[in-house]
């Protein structure tokens, strides 16, 4: 065993490059691997703390009737992990009045909440005051703009006894609405379609004074707001069924005395879905990489076969067994393992602190560290010792340095038509995975474990190998049968010696078609990586721009009062590109209460993007265009089509509240077409229409939000100027701000880590696929380069050989490369559109990446062909005698 | 001077030292010689005694380190690919090419128009007698073969001598036979001088004469020794 050991030792001194090379396959694909897992982790720590961050009231436990709230409350507080527990009372009553300017406003049935002191300090994010004081009796934003009331106004609440008057403290925004008044213990299809329209919070001792328990309500129920420790696994999963199990030992600690509403859990439950789209995303984007590193390292470990053969051959006359030939073919492929392996994890822990700022965080990604080594040794044993120990069974000496493959017979997966057949399935697989009612993460209700579906893998999948497959054919077929095709292309560069050339390319194509699939695999993945990526990335900022409206919006709550020619003061703003002025009233359609929007369409996308994917049965441009043609168009939601059965051009008769008047008028709208999103709209149910239409109307031109474009510049300081304008009265918000808030999609998380790791790979494995595999088949034809060379070939001519192989390599690469990551985006973008929201209008291909490809890969082939050359023309009758 | 008698290149005090480490090494000491079409030499010698080296310089490979090489009438090799032809011991033929491709590879190297340097190397296969190799790849022939395969390259031209070095020492007596054979007849067809660096006095022996080298130097004159004799 000794000298096995002796002989690799010998091997890394005099040829460090036949351990060296195969070596840096693996480590590429160590790091690929290590560094995606690490990003991993790193992201699902991250989700984690973002979504419990988000969480306004971790649990709601509602006290169940005839239970004791007193003993719900101490439960809840002894509870482990809990820190606050608050009770929160609740009743629902007849409605309320107010009196003002001549006339009185009654709302329908409204719910009363009692807050306990000290509620706002521990559960900030429930609440947001737009006007007047923090406590007090404080007005839902939209109860006040129903009842026309101020902070100092006087409202009304109508209960069972005598009304009770109470004065406003302050107005707010519930931006918690739906999750402070779920149902609790109700199953996600039976919560309530929308939060109460009127809701007024008063103190604890306030509710009890308006509304006595003895008062009989038996819709009075109480609720102990519970804020929990964040200290949670990194894993959304774990962090989930941790959390989970928690909530339902409070249940039978209280003996169901309380129901917990789990928003935590929730939450955590959403995160960890998006862990596993995540995940998802790792394998998608991950794993053609490590693939294509194992390809890379198989046609590296190949170059070396000839020797490894010779030296084999040499051995065995020489008295060696096949099992000492055995332990020093893995001798040499643990040297390769290790190397590599070392080589990986320091590149790993370098792109630790340059994309994700954090080299400690390799010790959450054992697990992944784990499958890179593995992934090391499966390439080590499929590409060197595999093939080594095959040789030991089947060769004789006399066969051992074949270089050129006679058989004319395509092999056998191409008889079969095998590339054919994986497009094909991967079309029907594709068709089943991206069709309607198909999810990729499944979570089925009731069932506290979620999965990915992995058949989604499996038509990218197919689509790559088929088409690897069918760029070999190509190739193959190409060289095999266009040899005068070949000879006139190399004939300009390569003068007389196009025919020599052609026929060597020809019975040496294999080679080439090898260096072509691997520069098309390789381009593809980086292709489709890329475009991913910024697809991916251009719909997260479509969000954040979806949810802001603008690069910066300053919104005023109803009955502000501004003025459009405040638009002005905004413009004037350094920075500032455009400014759109939005009118935002309050509308009843049927019985639904529903936001519409006042619009100038022909002006509105100067200040915000509207996106095709906004709108149906039209682009976003004919819509508001349809919508500028005409003055009493509105664009409803989908939800309102199907409920009120309407048809292009139908009337529909919204009512709509006018300034200084306590009635709603009646205004006739014409139904033109559907809006599913819209800046600044909620996303549910709304209306948008004319700006010019809604004033004659209404007789108030009053804005509700002013949209400001900075195309991206100073944003932060345009939002600071924007508040010095507004006034208290305004709220502005930020995109920047905004991008980091957005709900808990995918979208939300950072991919910049994923995105740098992969593109710097991608770019990597195209250059080295490119270079390294073109040097490589060049480097087997030394022998042809030094016979022609001393047969009298000029240089041109010799410089022209191997420029014709290197433009045949680079220009069947590329195009492979361009059309199968074409596919392979398109793909990709359908497969994964669950993780978009809203769904792309269309693939967004980074053109400096692509071009930076382009350039890294042509350098590098160039790079080989002139290295190439240089060997060639030194290739003299010495080189006849190299083995 | 007969036309046969041509001079077809020509040594001068021409030398060569080769620098390895730094160190000069004369490989070759200033030697006089001419070569003529008619001749049929043989350049025997041991190991490292220089027969290559010659070769190569009459070849226009190597450069001399001193004295001149010339080509009369043709000028230097390099000008006119195919003029001087080498053979050599090492497997030379284009691994990728078949027997044909691999004859007409130098006529397409001087410009010979594809068809005609087909039409060239037919014959010059067919005269060797080697036109059922004409598909081989060099994989699918024995070692005789693909020397012999070489000489046909190597006369398919307008070659004025052929240099072959060791062309037999890689093989058993009957295919050396056979490549000598090859060899003197395609010098014969084609008009050139031959000249065969060899280690076998059974090659040297069907030579017209014979020069030996010894460390670099000429070990005495040319001896003329007649086929036969």
């Amino acid at each position: 065993m000794l000298w096995t050991w002796t002989w690799t030792w010998a091997m890394a001194r005099r040829q460090p490059g036949r351990l060296l090379a195969p070596a840096a396959g693996v480590a590429i694909a160590v790091a690929l691997l290590a560094s995606l897992g690490l990003f991993l982790a790193s992201s699902k720590a991250s989700m984690t703390a973002r979504a419990t961050s988000g969480v306004a009231v971790d649990w709601q436990v509602q006290v169940q009737p005839n239970a004791d709230p007193v003993a719900v409350l101490g439960a809840v507080a002894n509870a482990p992990g809990t820190t606050t527990a608050l009770p929160v009372s609740f009743a629902v009553v007849p409605g309320f009045r107010a009196t003002g300017s001549g006339s009185t406003q009654t709302t329908g049935s409204g719910v009363v909440v009692g807050l306990p002191e000290g509620y706002r300090q521990e559960f900030p994010t429930v609440l947001r005051t737009l006007s007047g004081t923090d406590t007090g009796v404080l007005v839902a934003q939209q109860t006040a703009a129903n009842l026309h009331v101020a902070p100092g106004d006087s409202i009304t609440v109508l209960r069972t006894g005598a009304p009770v008057e109470l004065r406003v403290a302050g107005v707010v925004d519930l931006p918690t609405a739906d999750s402070l008044f779920q149902k609790v213990g109700a199953p996600p299809g039976a919560q309530p379609s929308a939060p109460p329209d009127n809701v007024i919070l008063v103190p604890q001792q306030v509710f009890h004074r308006v509304l006595p328990t003895a008062d009989g309500s038996a819709t009075d129920y109480v609720q102990v707001h519970a804020r929990r420790s964040h200290a949670l696994p990194a894993d959304p999963s774990a962090a989930y069924a941790g959390e989970s199990s928690s909530a339902r030992n409070l249940e039978l600690t209280t003996s169901g005395g309380g129901l917990v509403g789990d928003n935590l859990g929730a939450t955590l439950d959403a995160a960890r879905s998006d862990a596993l789209y995540a995940q998802t995303l790792f394998v998608f984007l991950g794993a053609p990489g490590a693939v294509l590193a194992g390809l890379l390292t198989a046609v590296i470990a190949g170059a070396a076969t000839g020797i490894r053969r010779r030296e084999q051959a040499v051995l065995r006359t020489r008295g060696a067994s096949r099992r000492q030939l055995t332990n020093m073919v893995g001798v040499e492929a643990v040297t390769v393992v290790l190397l590599g392996a070392g080589m990986g994890l320091t590149v790993v822990w370098v792109l630790g602190r340059w994309a994700l700022g954090s080299a400690a965080a390799l010790t959450d990604v054992t697990v992944w560290l784990g499958v890179a080594l593995a992934v090391a040794a499966l390439i080590t044993i499929l590409t060197v010792v595999l093939p080594a120990r095959r040789d030991l069974r089947t060769l004789s000496v006399a066969t051992s340095s074949r270089a050129v493959d006679r058989r004319v017979r395509p092999p056998t997966w191409a008889r079969y038509g095998v590339d054919l057949i994986l497009l094909a399935a991967s079309i029907v697989v594709f068709r089943m995975t991206s069709g309607a009612g198909y999810a990729l993460v499944l979570a089925p209700e009731g069932v506290p474990t979620i999965s990915v579906n992995y058949w989604a893998f499996l038509g990218p999948a197919l689509l790559w190998a088929g088409t690897g497959l069918l760029i070999w054919r190509l190739i193959d077929l190409g060289l095999r049968r266009g040899r005068r095709p070949v000879t006139a292309l190399a004939r300009p560069i390569t003068g007389p010696l196009a025919p020599t050339v052609a026929a060597v390319l020809s019975r040496q194509r294999r080679t080439v078609a090898h260096a072509v699939v691997l520069l098309a695999l390789a381009l593809s993945f980086a292709i489709s990586t890329a475009s991913f990526n910024a697809t991916y990335r251009q719909q997260a900022e479509v969000d954040a721009a979806l949810t802001n409206g603008a690069d910066v919006t300053v919104t005023f709550p109803p009955g502000s009062g501004v003025d459009p020619s405040q638009q002005s003061a905004y413009t004037a703003i350094d920075a500032v590109r455009a400014v759109e002025p939005i009118q935002h009233r309050y509308a009843y359609v049927g019985a639904d209460l529903q936001d519409i929007y006042g619009v100038n369409p022909s002006t509105v996308a100067r200040a915000t993007k509207l996106q095709d994917a906004y709108f149906s049965g039209g682009t976003a441009t004919s819509l508001m265009n349809a919508l500028a043609r005409q003055p009493d168009g509105v664009l409803v939601s989908d939800e309102t089509v199907r409920d009120f059965q309407l048809k292009l051009g139908d009337t529909l008769n919204l009512r709509l509240a006018t300034p200084g008047s306590p009635d709603l008028v009646t205004v006739p709208f014409t139904y033109i077409g559907v809006a599913r999103e819209f800046p600044s709209a909620p996303k549910d149910s709304f209306l948008v229409a004319n700006a010019s239409y809604l004033t004659a109307r209404t007789g108030s031109s009053d804005v509700g939000a002013f949209l400001i474009d900075t195309s991206g510049a100073n944003i932060p300081a345009v939002a600071a100027a924007a508040q010095g304008v507004a006034g208290p009265a305004g709220v502005v918000t930020d995109i920047t701000t905004t991008r980091g808030l957005v709900g808990s999609s995918l979208t939300s998380v950072d991919l910049s880590g994923l995105t740098r790791v992969e593109l710097t790979f991608a770019l990597l494995l195209a250059a080295a696929s490119g270079g390294l595999v073109l040097a490589l088949g060049l480097a087997e034809r030394r022998r042809t380069f030094a016979i022609v060379g001393l047969l009298g070939a000029r240089r041109a001519n010799l410089a022209g050989f191997v420029a014709t192989e290197a433009l045949i390599v680079l220009v069947g690469g590329a195009l492979g490369g361009i059309v199968g990551g074409w596919a392979l985006t398109s793909m990709l973008v359908s497969v994964l559109t669950g993780v978009f929201d809203p769904p792309p209008a269309s693939i967004d291909y980074p053109m400096p990446y692509l071009l930076a490809l382009a350039a890294a890969t042509t350098a590098a082939v160039a790079a080989a062909a002139v290295a190439s050359t240089r060997s060639a023309l030194r290739a003299d009758v010495s080189t006849l005698r190299t083995p | 001077m007969t036309g046969e008698d041509v001079v077809v290149v020509a040594t001068t005090g021409a030398s060569v030292t080769y620098h390895t480490g730094g160190v000069p090494r004369v490989a070759l000491h200033p030697i006089d010689l001419e070569l003529d079409r008619a001749d049929r030499v043989a350049v025997v010698g041991q190991s490292g005694s220089g027969k290559s080296t010659l070769l190569h310089l009459l070849a226009g490979l190597l450069a001399p380190s001193q004295g001149q090489v010339t080509w009369p009438g043709i000028g230097p090799p390099r000008n006119r690919p195919g003029s001087v032809a080498m053979v050599f011991q090492a497997p030379s033929l284009v691994p990728a090419l078949n027997a044909l491709e691999n004859v007409e590879l130098p006529l397409l190297i001087e410009g010979v128009p594809a068809p005609q340097a087909r039409a060239q190397a037919s014959s010059a296969m067919e005269t060797l007698g080697l036109t059922e190799l004409a598909d081989r790849i060099p994989e699918e022939m024995s070692g005789g073969q693909a020397q012999r395969v070489a000489v046909a390259r190597a006369i398919a031209g307008r070659a004025t001598a052929i240099l072959a070095d060791e062309p037999t020492g890689q093989l058993d007596h009957e295919s050396a036979e056979l490549v000598v054979t090859a060899l003197l007849a395609g010098a014969d067809h084609s008009g050139a001088a031959l000249m065969i660096a060899t280690h076998d006095p059974a090659v040297a022996a069907r030579m017209d004469r014979q020069i030996t080298l010894v460390d670099g130097r000429l070990a005495a004159p040319p001896t003329r020794i007649r086929a036969g004799s």
